[in-house]
């Protein structure tokens, strides 16, 4: 129990609050904060503590099973790569899906139209995470509508740190370790292995295709024409080499950051200067982030306050192209296609300890010769990207007569980002131009400005009022700059070293004008209603649909403070909720409405073409959004919240692919309806409450999906690569849709597909083109959450945070390189699995059919085969610390910690494979997922 | 007082922001606006060759300065793939399934250029434009769409001559207007699909008789007419009419009065590293250092440092071998390797300017082919036991082969071989073979019948699936 200060008058009765009022936090909200008890919406937020205990790169990583209903996958383990985040399911079959972030109270850029073509880049990682005071998730429409048209796929709201009253704390966070590949995964064939099995394919070849009859006899041939020779480096077994260790390596992280915090009654000051380096398990792949904030809040007068909050940060990332989500196939000289060319019987070193050259039977040299950044002579083809960015927020608030409160932001937010992409003329990829060198710079500004007026007041003490009507604008422009050289004269990567090949501009531009408002009520903090209203336009939509209305109304019904619940500690605190309203999703193309001609050349002269068909009619993507939930608070010790959510979008932005016959791939039109729902439980638990030792739980658990409910004309789609998924009416998103694998015939050892999927009465059949396509899966898992355990006994503590997730499929793309059934040999080196688990002879019961050099059969081809389950349980992050007592006089605090990241894969379905993929499910040919130990130290002067 | 300041604040704010929503982009333009003069059309006719020099959409391929040029050839019998990259398998080695990437790009490049040629053609008529240079560019428009026509329908559709009755065979989905992004064709006889093709290569010509000079990178009157004289060879005496007659007839024509002549022996070898000088380039595609197929362009594909997709085949080195001695075009193909891998005889007929080997310019036509179709279609349609054959023969052979010795008479097996020879890498051998009933032995997959469903490319499936079926799959698909 707290207590309280109550000011002294006749027959006060004193009632001494309970510690629940302590767990009423107050949340960043749409244009605003709220109360948690008030709060009618869905929302959810984390704290700065539970920011840096993931990784300290990029915040958008952070999320990890921390929230209900809120998932993150990255494509890629590369540092500065982006972490996608989405919530409550999927919120559209081809528009974005991912989260608005607004970041103390204005929109922030976080779309990937700066991007270099060949790479994923966070525009998020350059806010460093040690400068984040919190992080607020919106998930229903009365939480995120005043987000309007850009909502749909829910909001993040980030705060940074302000600071606080009183003496001045300098406070230094530093941190060091290492990066691993998170699983042990894309384990090649050793050499004997290897040998063997091109033996074996060859063996096949000569009786599938040359009419040798038995397998004696093809042995004796392949010794005789020294078939080996063409496939082995070293056919005598003596080399064994794990290319794998030659690319991929332990990588060392570090992050430091120094913080003052401070002010007086009228002036406040954070001030944060932040050091990040992470180095990739890639050869030559890293991260660096150089970040300084400072937020100064300032009371002018009584009645005005002014606040100015400055970042300015650099980043640099290094590396090389990634396959870019299903663009790009299997790169050949991207770390996993030189993996995978790579012939376990070649040495890495020659006899005089030179770099072996002669490594693979393709274009792939020694990954030592290939794979590196900028700075290392020996890389021959690389991306650099370094980023600049400034954040301003400045904030004017204005307070009359108590009730009414005038805010007025402005923000502006610029980035520079410049690209810088290699190709050394002696590298795979530059030889046929002579070496290349790309430059490609963006620069972005948007400027925001919001003002606000809020009325504030109480009525008969009882009924509680604010409304809020406001107005924003936004502009947005975007200047591209492409140049690009090639001929090189030299080994020096500077495009003045080669011919200049092509130099072009351009600039892209968005608008958007809004009016906003809304109104919260409450009786007696009993009874709230709440409603919202925004009205956006947008330059990416054509005149006639460009304004659209989006609002919502909730409520809230606080059955504590009845007379039936009050003081029964069961229910300390207890609420019902609901909310309806509308969220919009916008077009990303800037100019996607349009009928445009644009600009090539041929051979010396200017070309224009036909580049666009028109589409007048398009509108913003819409979701109507349905939220009902209830928040209990027992015993003061623990809470239990649960909601439904029901979102069903309509005029989905579909990219229908066209006729070919058109000259146009696809289209983008408003059609067909996609339905999420789900179910989300929280619970917050302190186990154990004493002095020296205390026990909390937090535990969320995701039950969701994402149906498909209508298509334009009720017809399936196909698409993606190899067109393995398909949106059906009924369906979940993402679901794949492929021939069906029965597996190997024990008997023949060539791969069998089920007729038909649908009816297995018809039987197999040995020829892809005759097996007929079915449902054999899905990406999105039905449940998903995750389970944090915090400990703290006397100066010790020890959190960790177990993530899960079940029911969802991938497709294993890289597997299907490595399985490839000898069709693939001297191309493509098998993975370790098939070993001893392929067809030889008859009646061997195996996973992989026999291997053949020129395989007829392609049983490799798209189909279930590639199929596996995500379902894994994982250890997500792991913290122990120890607070060093010391006395007061010297430091406020000193702390040591060991914290790792992605530590253990608890229990995967699918064995070898990192169970984290995209959302889509598609396992990509990029850098697996890390694992990071760092140990750090906390000091606070 | 505050208040009315921050009111007129809001307003003014307000007021200064209406414009946020009016954006245009900096590096395309409204259609409406984007043929209104002669020099608009002229580039917009530019943007049509364009295509077939890269795109975007397919990652080049599927186009005339890449894989469609090689499409025959790789199907025949005088080319193999030592790469290990399997590019362009789905071809060579008869692959190629509704799913695949080889019959889905070489639709839908064919269709963009198509789309290309069409909108502006709309728009031309639109704008009003008219006389004599207008009339030239149109020509060639015209050309063009019956050139792409032509090609879809061999890639897609049975060959004409091949077939018993033109209406009961499907041809292709025509494209001869610009269509709504929602439009669905359907697939129009051979019959129809072949009277479209000459509809329009007959426009061409009326439009191109102004101007018989020659034009680089441009489809002129004599490229149309060479092209007519081809098409009329390919279709044979499928609909009744001996074609072989109107095809000998556009050949001699051009042979005749075109400022073309053959390459002599002399130039032979060096021809291939230059563009449009050389004196038979009839018709070919400028392919720039800006504006290439890169890795799927006809240089890297055949070339050891490439893909090596394409390298000679072993029967075809016997061929030349067993050439006489004279023949320059034995010279012309070379061993290549790339640090001991890919090794294998290439052609060396695109060696790409300035050493680039991106930068090739496809020969659409040229005169040899000229001189070819007329000895082929005097050999059936002049009834004097290939004399008349034989004269075109011998001035091509003359021009290869130092000593050579006329001949009195030639059959078509011997056509047939001096189109490998010559024609080889240009996109030929493997229709020839096969419109004339014959069979081609691929080194991967053996003997194919003309009469096989491969020798036709499926249609794609994401085609078939946005046509809701309306759209027929080829047979054996």
């Amino acid at each position: 129990m707290q207590s309280q200060e109550v000011k002294i008058a006749p027959m006060v009765k004193v009632v001494l609050k309970s510690d629940s009022e302590q767990l009423d936090e107050v949340m960043v909200v749409a244009y605003g904060t709220a109360k948690k008890s008030s709060f009618t919406g869905s929302a959810t937020s984390i704290k700065a503590d539970q920011i840096t205990s993931g990784s300290k790169e990029s915040l958008d990583k952070a999320f990890s099973g921390k929230m209900a209903g809120v998932r993150v996958a990255s494509a890629t383990g590369d540092p500065g790569s982006v972490g996608k985040v989405n919530i409550r399911g999927v919120g559209s079959i081809n528009g974005s899906t991912s989260p608005l972030y607004v970041i103390d109270g204005v929109v922030m850029k976080s779309d990937e139209d700066m991007n270099y073509y060949g790479k994923s880049q966070s525009i998020l990682s350059t806010l460093n995470p040690e400068d984040i005071e919190s992080m607020t998730v919106l998930k229903d429409a009365a939480a995120a509508s005043l987000y309007g048209s850009r909502a749909a796929n829910g909001v993040v709201i980030i705060t940074t740190k302000s600071g606080k009253e009183g003496k001045t704390r300098v406070s230094y966070n530093g941190e060091v370790g290492w990066n691993k590949m998170a699983v042990d995964q894309y384990n090649m064939m050793s050499g004997t292995d290897y040998i063997d099995y091109a033996r074996e394919s060859i063996a096949n070849y000569y009786m599938e295709y040359e009419g040798v009859a038995s397998k004696e006899e093809a042995y004796t041939l392949i010794d005789q024409n020294n078939d080996l020779s063409a496939f082995v480096k070293d056919p005598s077994g003596k080399t064994n080499t794990n290319w794998k260790d030659e690319i991929y390596r332990t990588a060392i992280t570090q992050n430091h950051q120094v913080s003052l915090n401070g002010g007086n009654q009228n002036t406040r000051f954070y001030a944060g200067f932040g050091y990040n380096k992470s180095d990739g398990i890639v050869l030559g792949s890293d991260f660096q982030r150089i970040s300084g904030r400072v937020n100064v809040d300032q009371k002018i007068t009584d009645w005005a306050d002014f606040s100015i909050k400055q970042m300015v940060a650099s980043t640099t990332q290094n590396g090389f192209r990634d396959q870019n989500d299903q663009a790009q196939g299997l790169g050949t000289s991207s770390p996993l296609g030189i993996l995978f060319a790579l012939d376990p019987t070649a040495p890495v070193y020659n006899a005089d300890g030179s770099y072996n050259e002669d490594v693979s039977f393709g274009q792939i040299t020694n990954p030592h010769l290939m794979l590196g950044s900028k700075d290392n002579a020996n890389s021959l083809e690389w991306i650099q990207s370094k980023m600049f960015r400034s954040l301003t927020n400045a904030e004017l608030g204005l307070h009359f007569l108590n009730k009414l409160f005038f805010k007025s932001v402005f923000g502006y937010d610029y980035i520079d980002n410049k690209h810088f992409e290699y190709w050394d003329k002696n590298s795979v990829n530059g030889a046929a131009v002579g070496g290349m060198g790309s430059r490609y710079t963006f620069q972005n500004s948007t400027l925001t400005s919001s003002n606000t007026l809020t009325y504030t007041d109480t009525f008969n003490e009882k009924h509680n009022l604010s409304a809020m009507i406001g107005f924003e604008v936004e502009n947005q422009e975007l200047l591209q700059i492409v140049t690009v050289a090639k001929n090189y004269s030299n080994h020096l990567p500077e495009l003045v070293n080669g011919q200049p090949d092509a130099a072009s501009s351009s600039t892209y531009g968005a608008g958007m004008l809004s009016y906003i408002g809304n109104v919260n009520y409450n009786y007696d903090d009993k009874y709230y209603l709440s409603g919202s209203f925004r009205r956006d336009g947008s330059s990416r939509l054509s005149k006639e649909n460009r304004w659209a209305n989006f609002w919502s109304v909730s409520g809230a019904w606080r059955l504590s403070k009845e007379g039936f619940l009050e003081d029964m500690p069961l229910f300390t605190d207890f609420k019902i909720k609901a909310s309806f309203g509308t969220n919009g999703n916008l077009p990303t193309d800037y100019y996607g409405y349009k009928d445009l001609y644009a600009g090539s050349g041929y051979g010396s002269n200017p070309a224009i073409y036909w580049y666009q068909l028109p589409n007048d009619k398009l509108t913003w993507e819409r979701s109507k959004n349905l939220n009902v939930g209830i928040e209990w608070n027992m015993f003061d010790r623990v809470t239990l919240g649960v909601e439904y959510y029901l979102k069903k979008t309509t005029d989905l932005l579909f990219q229908v692919p066209n006729s070919y016959v058109t000259g146009f791939a696809s289209r983008w039109e408003n059609l067909g309806e996609l339905k999420n729902d789900g179910v989300e439980i929280e619970i917050n638990s302190q186990n154990i409450r004493t002095k020296d030792f205390t026990w909390t739980t937090n535990f969320n658990l995701t039950y969701q999906q994402a149906i498909v409910e209508k298509l334009p004309n009720g017809t399936d789609i196909q698409y993606g690569d190899g067109q393995m998924y398909i949106h059906r009416e009924g369906e979940s998103m993402y679901t794949f849709y492929l021939p069906e694998w029965k597996g190997v015939n024990p008997e023949t050892g060539l791969g069998e597909f089920w007729i038909d999927p649908n009816d297995h009465s018809k039987g197999t059949t040995t020829d892809y083109s005759k097996a007929q396509w079915g449902i054999v899966g899905k990406a999105l898992p039905d449940v998903m959450g995750g389970l944090t355990n915090s400990f703290t006994y006397k100066d010790f503590d020890l959190s960790f945070l177990i993530t899960y997730q079940f029911g969802g499929d991938m497709f294993d793309y890289p597997g299907y390189f490595l399985h490839s059934d000898g069709y693939r040999l001297g191309s493509t080196t098998p993975s370790a699995d098939v070993a001893g688990n392929y067809w030889k002879k008859p009646g061997d019961v195996v996973e992989n059919p026999k291997p053949i050099y020129g395989n007829p059969y392609r049983a490799d081809r798209f189909s279930s085969r590639h199929i596996k389950s995500t379902d894994n349980i994982r250890l997500r992050e792991l913290t122990v610390g120890y607070n060093i007592p010391i006395s007061k006089k010297y430091m406020q605090r000193l702390r040591i910690y060991f914290r790792a990241n992605n530590p253990w894969l608890i229990w995967a379905k699918t064995k070898d494979v990192d169970p984290d993929v995209a959302i889509n499910g598609y396992r990509q040919v990029d850098t697996p997922q890390l694992k990071s130990c760092v140990f750090g130290i906390n000091i606070e002067l | 007082m505050k208040f009315k300041y921050i009111a007129i604040l809001t307003l003014v704010a307000g007021m200064a922001s209406c414009d946020v929503l009016e954006k245009e982009p900096a590096d395309s333009w409204e259609s409406s606006s984007a043929i209104t003069s002669y020099d608009d059309l002229v580039y917009a006719v530019n943007g049509v060759y364009d295509s077939q020099t890269w795109t975007s959409a397919t990652s080049s391929r599927g186009i005339y300065s890449g894989d469609f040029t090689l499409y025959a050839d790789m199907k025949g019998e005088d080319y193999q793939c030592i790469g290990k990259n399997g590019q362009a398998t789905d071809v060579s080695w008869y692959l190629a399934v509704p799913t695949s990437l080889s019959p889905e790009t070489f639709y839908f490049a064919f269709y963009q250029s198509l789309a290309r040629v069409n909108k502006v053609l709309e728009q031309a008529e639109e704008a009003g434009l008219s006389g004599e240079e207008v009339d030239q560019q149109l020509g060639e428009l015209y050309a063009l769409r019956a050139l792409f026509h032509f090609d879809l329908a061999l890639l897609y559709a049975k060959l004409p001559s091949t077939v018993s009755d033109l209406n009961n065979e499907l041809g292709i989905t025509l494209a001869t207007q610009t269509f709504p992004a929602d439009y669905i064709g359907e697939r129009a006889s051979l019959a129809k699909t072949y009277e479209t093709i000459f509809s329009d290569i007959d426009t061409a010509l009326q439009k191109l008789a102004n101007d018989k000079s020659k034009k680089n990178g441009h489809i002129n009157y004599w490229g149309a007419l060479a092209l007519r004289a081809r098409m009329h060879l390919y279709m044979d005496k499928a609909d009744g009419t001996d074609h072989n007659v109107l095809a000998l007839q556009d050949a001699k024509e051009v042979i005749e009065n075109s400022p073309y002549s053959l390459y002599t022996i002399n130039d032979y070898l060096s021809v291939w590293a230059q563009q449009f000088s050389p004196s038979e380039n009839i018709f070919e595609i400028a392919v720039t250092s800006q504006y290439n197929a890169q890795r799927n362009s006809l240089g890297y594909y055949t070339h050891a440092e490439g893909y090596a997709e394409a390298a000679i085949s072993d029967s075809f080195k016997q061929l030349l071998d067993a050439q006489p001695a004279g023949d320059i075009r034995k010279q012309l193909i070379a061993e290549e390797t790339d640090n001991g891998n890919n090794t294998g005889y290439y052609t060396q007929k695109y060696p790409g300017y300035n050493g680039e080997i991106y930068v090739n310019n496809p020969k659409v036509i040229r005169l040899s082919e000229v001189y070819l179709i007329a000895a082929e279609a005097a050999l059936k349609s002049i009834n004097d036991n290939g004399a008349s054959a034989a004269e075109y023969i011998n001035t091509l052979r003359k021009n290869r082969i130092t000593g050579y010795e006329e001949v009195s008479t030639v059959t078509l097996d011997d056509i047939l071989t001096e189109r490998r020879l010559e024609l080889n890498g240009e996109g030929h051998m493997a229709w020839d073979m096969w419109r004339n009933k014959k069979s081609v032995n691929n080194p991967k997959v053996g003997k194919v019948e003309y009469t096989d469903y491969r020798t036709v490319l499926p249609i794609p499936q994401a085609e078939i699936n946005t046509s809701h079926g309306v759209i027929k799959q080829n047979i054996g698909y």
